[in-house]
């Protein structure tokens, strides 16, 4: 497939978690991904847009996330950047069930770990959070030519 | 739009929505309102049929209502979970909450 790029930036509001998955789903829709791949990439991409808009923002409709996709290679990269409040310990905010909030999971780290090929977080206090996770759509689309 | 339904003790809940964090905010509102209001409701069924999205966020508002409806001594099951959904809810540990394919029949 061509290699892309698309930068998105929107109001942070849960609305546009959706929109942002109407993004890569409509950018994916070249490559023949299983279901199951196309659900696990887009719960990944959901995660880290709904931490931005609630845990960066606090929900702050004057705030804005970006997300970055590009496809270069058969590669899929996704970065999804905020401006928001930071994290003060990323080991520990990665641990599973770890949630700064109550009634949330802390499985958002870990869907993005396991349904992602690599996930890397920087965030400074303050300044803001990035979230960078790639995965080869080509190794699926080879896998499901095999299953069929 | 999210419907509802009561039958005796039963509270069945259709969503037809990607189960994100703005329908999860949404279904936890409305349920726990109902709840509340409807003391009589011991078993809250949540259909997915019309649901072919979950991440965490409805994870955590489904958790939520068991752990409510568990505190009044009743019991939450989850009916027609896609693929995809019934994945994400087995890897979170809630199988047990969804219906079997023997139950289904039963109920039929
Ligand atoms: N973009 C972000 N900005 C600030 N804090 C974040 C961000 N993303 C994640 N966090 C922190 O990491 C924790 C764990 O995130 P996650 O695994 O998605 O679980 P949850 O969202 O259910 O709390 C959050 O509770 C929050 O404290
Ligand atoms: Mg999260």
């Amino acid at each position: 497939m061509k290699d892309n790029y698309v930068k998105l930036t929107f109001a942070a509001i849960g609305e546009n978690v959706a929109t942002s998955r109407m993004v890569l789903s409509s950018l994916l829709a070249g490559y023949d991904l299983s279901l199951s791949a196309l659900d696990e990439l887009k719960i990944a991409l959901s995660e880290a847009v709904s931490n931005s808009i609630i845990h960066g923002y606090g929900e702050d409709a004057s705030q804005m996330v970006t997300v970055e996709f590009t496809i270069a290679d058969d590669i899929l990269t996704l970065a999804v950047i905020d401006q928001g409040v930071g994290i003060a310990d990323i080991k520990q905010a990665m641990e599973p069930t770890f949630s700064t909030r109550p009634e949330h999971m802390g499985l958002g780290f870990v869907f993005m770990d396991s349904f992602m090929d690599s996930l890397e977080v920087t965030s400074t206090l303050g300044h803001g959070t990035t979230v960078l996770m790639k995965r080869n759509l080509k190794s699926e689309q080879l896998f499901n030519a095999d299953a069929v | 739009m999210l419907n509802m339904q009561t039958v005796g003790e039963t509270m069945i809940v259709s969503l037809d929505r990607d189960l994100d964090m703005v329908e999860a905010k949404n279904f936890k509102d409305t349920v726990d309102t109902f709840l509340l209001l409807n003391p009589q409701i011991k078993i809250l069924q949540i259909d997915l049929a019309d649901v072919s999205f979950i991440d965490s966020s409805g994870l955590g508002a489904i958790i939520g209502r068991y752990k409510n409806i568990s505190l009044r001594q009743g019991s939450l099951v989850i009916t027609n979970a896609s693929d995809n959904v019934r994945r994400i809810l087995e890897m979170a540990g809630l199988k047990k909450l969804l219906e079997t394919k023997k139950a289904k029949k039963e109920v039929l």
